[in-house]
């Protein structure tokens, strides 16, 4: 009786601590998950996806002709020469993004399509890839150094040691959303009918092709960083671009100012020369898209370099 | 009728406001840190005179070149010479192909022993003339008309007063460290033409130009005191203001000229002073409880910059002219010493020294946005352009293991920090001293 008591007790014990430290040794281990890593892009209002409509929707799905990426060698041509009308010439950025767009658009492919990856062949677009990446490097490495050089405001201060060294992978990433977006949602059309194709997809100029025209614009804009209060000095100019994107007419907005503020002058005339040069031209604006930029603001301001 | 008068201007207006796009609107908040490319084509010499021109021409590439600013474009590019331009005019477009920015012609005129000199500057990009100007001077001032042309074309393009047209006051060293001759030496700002104005027999040391230009106060050691003089460029005449005892660094003037601020010491213990230079009469501004040194008036003479103690460690104070809210601003590791404000009024340059190093630095004139822009062995004694663009430094170098080798020299760097430049000295150099804009061309 106590043997039969004892074992019992023992038996008991066994199991209440089986149950409170839960044996996990006994248990089969799993295999731990790889972090799965987010990012998030800013979306602005011109990229809000707008409604499909569901008839619509085996269209859109059909990925745009893919664009021949030109070679980096387009980046030698020279720039003074204007008759060369290449709207469509744009940073190396956007024709690199267009191979993985295609990766990207495999899978709803495949949701809709039954149709076997290898079509696209991915393998030799991310060999593609790679090299425009590595093309694309001395490219990147520019951002971080101007990122650099916005910390230290572009002034010498031996105070400095360890700057910053920031990434532009969200900006990577948001153009490659942007374009995916581009591609496959329609521009948003209150009036369009219901049921019908958006036609007018990709017709905004998109922050892409501003980026570009940006990038541009600023390798002939001379900013004078030891002028008094030069970060205030922001001017508008007012052009006129022609279908080859030359500028062929550009002019100060605030001509009453330019009397009366000698160091805002200044800053009017850079900004002048900037819109003007030869330099800088053709701009890099989309040709299918010209009645929208041929009439523009530009505002040359410098408050956040 | 009067709804069918509404709805033609409704829809006029509809239709008017499709009509009347919108410009597109971009904003550029990247820009390039490069100097304006600036064609100089050679100037015309008169007959007799065939080197003037190419030497003016000189001149004017050297001082422009040097503020870092300006890109000067090799004359092989160049399409015109100046007697094209002027009988066929500018041909903007092909000009614009060089690259230029600016384009400046200009032609000399013989007259008797004057020149006369013509000069034009283009905007090139933008297709205009910006300003044509005609100045006669003698023969033998032809470098001064170089500086001053120089000075006309970096104010039209930078909408700042220029300083190439200046003069630079420093202390000559010579013979060894132990028996060291000093001197006081005037210069051009490019290192031509120096002229000795002490003799050597006492030590002189920080000379400073009066507001005007013409006249410079400096520090006289007779029989080992101090004695302040104010010594007139023109005349070369100096009158003694009196001895101080315990008179460190030479006064300097206030904005009007009608005052210098000075620090005096008593019992180890040194104050700030102003001295009115007609009645002599002296006036304490802080009491002798620290060291209290190295003052300085703002531009527009209300405040009063200066290295005190008082804290534990030497540090930069602001202070209105008659003494009263004092403050600190400076707050960083190490000393500072030597403040100087701005002829511009924004800034501060001051000297710092952190774990043995010495620094030129600047700052708001609040003490914020400190930035070190020059650092060495030895750099101290920094003065401000007259423009306030530059600063100008003493920077010695360390002497080898025997005690020999070290050298003296001036240096200027842009305040962007940028640009460090050696000034062209005969000898060691010391202590320099920074005049006024000594002439100007009107430029609108």
């Amino acid at each position: 009786m106590r043997k039969a008591a004892i074992l019992s007790a023992i038996l008991h014990l066994i199991i209440f601590l089986f149950i409170i430290l839960q044996f996990r040794f006994l248990y089969d281990k799993q295999p731990a998950l790889p972090p799965i890593t987010i990012e998030f892009a800013k979306i602005g209002p011109e990229r809000k996806a707008p409604q499909l409509a569901p008839e619509a929707n085996d269209e859109m799905a059909k990925p745009k002709p893919e664009k021949k990426t030109p070679e980096p060698e387009k980046k030698e041509e020279p720039k003074t020469q204007p008759e060369k009308a290449e709207p469509k010439e744009e940073p190396v950025q956007k024709e690199e993004e267009k191979p993985k767009e295609i990766k990207k658009e495999e899978p709803k492919k495949e949701e809709k399509k039954p149709e076997p990856p290898k079509k696209i062949d991915p393998l030799k677009d991310k060999k593609s890839e790679k090299k425009k990446e590595e093309q694309k490097k001395p490219e990147e490495k520019k951002k971080p150094e101007d990122k650099k050089k916005k910390k230290t405001d572009g002034l010498v201060n031996l105070n400095d040691k360890k700057p910053s060294k920031k990434t532009d992978k969200n900006e990577k990433t948001k153009k490659t959303l942007n374009d995916i977006l581009d591609e496959i949602t329609p521009k948003e059309g209150e009036n369009k009918p219901v049921g019908m194709p958006a036609s007018s997809i990709g017709n905004e100029i998109t922050i892409t092709e501003l980026d570009a025209l940006i990038g541009q614009l600023k390798k002939c804009w001379y900013v004078d960083k030891g002028m008094k209060d030069w970060k205030d000095q922001s001017v508008e100019i007012h052009v006129k671009i022609n279908a080859m994107g030359i500028v062929e007419k550009a002019e100060i907005v605030d001509q009453t100012r330019l009397r009366s503020d000698p160091l805002w002058r200044t800053a009017a005339e850079k900004a002048l020369r900037a819109s003007l040069d030869p330099e800088c031209q053709p701009l890099p604006l989309p040709a299918d898209k010209y009645t929208q930029w041929k009439d523009m603001i530009i505002n040359f301001d410098p408050k956040d370099m | 009728m009067i709804r069918h008068c509404i709805k033609v201007i409704i829809f006029g207006g509809f239709f008017s406001a499709l009509c009347c796009a919108v410009p597109m609107r971009v904003t550029v908040n990247q820009a390039s840190f490069n100097p304006t490319p600036i064609a100089i084509v050679p100037f015309t010499s008169p007959s007799g005179l065939e080197s003037i021109g190419n030497d003016i021409t000189q001149v004017i590439s050297e001082d422009l070149a040097s503020s870092n600013l300006f890109k000067i474009l090799p004359q092989s590019i160049f399409i015109q010479d100046y007697q094209s331009i002027k009988t066929g005019g500018v041909r903007f477009n092909d000009w614009r192909v060089t690259g230029a920015h600016c384009l400046l012609t200009g032609s000399i005129i013989a007259d008797s022993d004057k020149i006369q000199v013509e000069f034009y500057l283009y905007d090139v990009i933008n297709g205009q003339t910006l300003f044509s100007y005609s100045i006669k001077a003698d023969q033998k001032k032809w470098r001064k008309l170089s500086h001053m042309i120089a000075d006309a074309i970096y104010s039209r393009i930078t909408s700042e007063t220029g300083y190439f047209d200046t003069q630079v006051l420093f202390i000559d060293e010579a013979g060894s460290k132990q028996k060291r001759i000093k001197s006081l030496v005037l210069m051009d700002r490019d290192g031509y033409n120096p002229r000795r104005l002490t003799d050597g027999k006492n030590m002189v040391i920080t000379p400073r130009f009066s507001p005007t230009g013409k006249e410079v106060a400096y520090i006289s050691f007779d029989k080992g005191v101090a004695n302040i003089h104010l010594m007139n460029l023109e005349t070369k005449a100096s009158r003694n203001l009196g001895k101080f005892e315990g008179l460190n660094f030479a006064p300097r003037f206030s904005p009007d000229g009608s005052t210098v601020v000075m620090s005096l010491t008593k019992a180890g213990l040194t104050a700030i002073y102003t001295m009115n230079l007609q009645s002599g009469q002296l006036t304490q501004l802080t009491p002798h409880v620290s060291i209290d040194t190295s003052p300085c008036f703002s531009p527009d003479g209300k405040n009063i910059v200066f290295t005190s103690d008082r804290g534990g460690f030497e540090q930069i104070y602001l202070m209105d002219s008659n003494g009263q809210n004092v403050k600190r601003i400076s707050f960083g590791e190490g000393t500072y010493s030597q403040p100087v404000y701005s002829p511009r009024g924004d800034m501060i340059a001051f000297t710092k020294k952190v774990k043995g190093l010495f620094y030129i630095g600047v700052m708001d004139k609040d003490g914020n946005n400190e930035r070190l822009i020059a650092q060495g062995y030895l750099v101290e004694a920094p003065v401000w352009s007259p423009n306030g663009r530059l600063l100008m430094f003493t920077k010695e170098t360390a002497p080898s293991r025997k005690g020999t080798g070290s050298t003296s020299r001036l240096y200027t760097v842009d305040l962007t920090g940028y640009s460090l430049q050696q000034i062209k000295t005969p000898r060691d150099a010391s202590d320099g001293a920074w005049s006024p804009l000594l002439g100007a061309i009107p430029v609108k």
